[in-house]
């Protein structure tokens, strides 16, 4: 069929619109002095506006690949963001110097792992597990 | 021969520029080689999902490749696109950003483009500058910066044809005006950045001061070595603006940018008509951006003027207004982002210039299909040849131009 590529490619784009959307649990190293976060400050943390915690320890951003379902989900339900336009917002910060991309962890066990080492860390995972020095953060609306 | 007619002459001359000369297919074979030379390193080495390289002292390098495929109905545009693909469209960058403590940052970045003959792809220096900032209080941030540094001017003049930090392929060449947009990006100085944050929103100041570059490439775009043989030397380059953010949801700027460059050699108008020329080009932009997030659609808009003069350094003394803006909106459909621009472009001095009004009307889409490739395509509809040159195929005032692009970056 002529066309085949073209069926396979808007099938490709139908189930990426309708796999279903992940729930994105946003947790932190046990040390961070919060319970919950603001959507603002989660956006300007994620954005790399906001690069120190209240008591000027860094603040380390761990996030999964951009074409993660998780990611997506992350972006969409609590930056209210597509990741192509986070993505832009990454690109101007590292191509001007004045900033680098938060670092990519491969799963969901390594993001629990390098949370718990990672003073200051925050990143996301689909669901609350239990993790010596991990707490998660509700987000207030 | 009328003024009018001799004006028009020097025009077709000056809107040779180097951003979008026309260029013949003869170079096609080895760019395709080029092109290869390019991407096949980078199949080889493929990695998945690397955000930078580290190197040793805590050093960081990022970079991008990126090649893109043209084609046009009528007029030449960034190479021999009409009626064929046109290749020549490369770009190659490496970013290294170091700091040292917590006060003390440096950042370079080597570029490479090559666009037909007008670029030949030979690296340059874009940018490189020590900087260092203070926290005088919680919500504020002061940063001096002194090197090559980069003028910031709207929203996409800081950086250069990066694919994935802006919704379109090219820069909108009516505000990031293509004739200009070499000698407005770095230029040897040094600059400040004052940040107040209110709230999680930040107010930014910036400003600088430099002396601007006057090497061949910068000056190819305002003294054509068609009509001027001499030396030009860079003056004053000042630049400054004020900016609010709203993280990842709104952002608002207004720009300024001044730069002068002395000019001394001869003023060709002829075949055989030499007249030495001793006088001063000035180039003064100013305007307003806005950007703004709604859930996954962003909107983005700029309006600017740029008022170029020509001192002493034609027959008569010529100054351009040029008003130009456009309105971008990307919003997701399926996988994909789609792109839906306007774009506007008037010079008041016509006879200068020789072109009327001109409206680019563009759609594409932008498809991340892995983390750190893309792919775009968008197809346009001009109506003028406001910011492409004169050329010897214009033909049509209403014309065509695809353009895809892929792009890798780290």
């Amino acid at each position: 069929m002529p066309f085949e590529w073209l069926k396979s490619l808007i099938m490709a784009g139908l189930l990426s619109i309708t796999q279903p959307s992940l729930a994105a649990e946003l947790l932190v190293h046990s040390e961070t002095a919060l319970t919950s976060i603001g959507r603002d400050q989660l956006r300007a943390i994620f954005a790399l506006q906001k690069a120190h915690w209240s008591d000027g320890s860094p603040i380390i951003v761990l996030r999964f690949a951009s074409n993660t379902a998780l990611h997506k989900s992350f972006c969409t339900q609590q930056l209210g963001v597509s990741p192509q336009q986070l993505e832009a917002v990454w690109e101007r910060r590292v191509f001007t110097g004045q900033g680098r991309r938060p670092t990519i962890v491969q799963d969901e066990q390594e993001m629990l792992m390098e949370i718990a080492r990672t003073p200051g860390a925050i990143g996301y995972i689909s669901e609350r597990i239990e993790h010596e020095n991990v707490k998660f953060l509700t987000i207030d609306r | 021969m009328k003024m009018s007619n001799f004006l028009r002459l020097i025009a077709n001359k000056l809107r040779s520029h180097p951003e979008t000369r026309a260029q013949s297919a003869q170079h096609m074979a080895p760019r395709c080689c080029k092109i290869w030379g390019v991407w096949l390193p980078l199949l080889l080495t493929y990695h998945e999902s690397i955000s930078a390289i580290e190197l040793p002292w805590g050093s960081h390098l990022n970079g991008f490749v990126q090649q893109g495929f043209m084609w046009s109905d009528n007029n030449d545009f960034n190479g021999d696109s009409d009626d064929q693909i046109n290749t020549q469209l490369t770009d190659l960058g490496l970013t290294l950003s170091h700091k040292v403590g917590s006060r003390f940052s440096f950042s370079g970045q080597v570029v490479s483009h090559q666009t037909g003959d007008i670029d030949n792809g030979e690296p340059f220096l874009d940018y490189a500058y020590a900087s260092w900032h203070s926290f005088p209080a919680d919500h504020q941030l002061v940063d001096i910066h002194a090197g090559r540094i980069i003028m910031q001017y709207g929203f996409y003049n800081e950086i250069r044809d990066i694919a994935l930090s802006r919704p379109s392929i090219f820069a909108p060449y009516s505000v990031y005006y293509g004739r200009l947009r070499r000698s407005m990006t770095a230029h040897d100085g040094v600059g400040f950045r004052y940040q107040h944050f209110v709230g999680f929103d930040t107010i930014k100041i910036e400003g600088g001061a430099a002396i601007p570059q006057a090497d061949e490439k910068v000056m190819q775009g305002v003294f054509p070595e068609e009509i001027f043989v001499g030396e030009a030397s860079g003056q004053e380059a000042y630049f400054s603006r004020l900016s609010y953010e709203s993280p990842l949801r709104s952002r608002y700027a207004a720009s300024l940018m001044y730069l002068s460059w002395d000019y001394s050699g001869d003023f060709i108008a002829f075949p055989g008509v030499v007249a030495p020329v001793d006088g001063r080009l000035t180039s003064q932009s100013y305007g307003l951006s806005t950007q703004q997030h709604v859930q996954s659609v962003t909107f983005t808009a700029e309006a600017f003027q740029h008022n170029i003069h020509y001192h002493h350094l034609l027959p008569t003394e010529i100054k351009i207004t040029i008003d130009a803006a456009y309105l971008q909106s990307q919003f997701p459909c399926f996988a994909v982002q789609c792109l839906a621009q306007v774009e506007y472009f008037k010079a008041n001095n016509l006879e200068f210039l020789n072109v009327k009004e001109t409206s680019d009307m563009g759609l594409g889409f932008n498809w991340s299909f892995h983390p750190q490739l893309a792919l775009r395509l968008e197809g346009h509809r001009v109506k003028g040849q406001g910011w492409i040159a004169s050329q010897t195929k214009i033909k049509h005032q209403v014309w065509h131009y695809i353009v895809s692009q892929i792009a890798w970056t780290f």
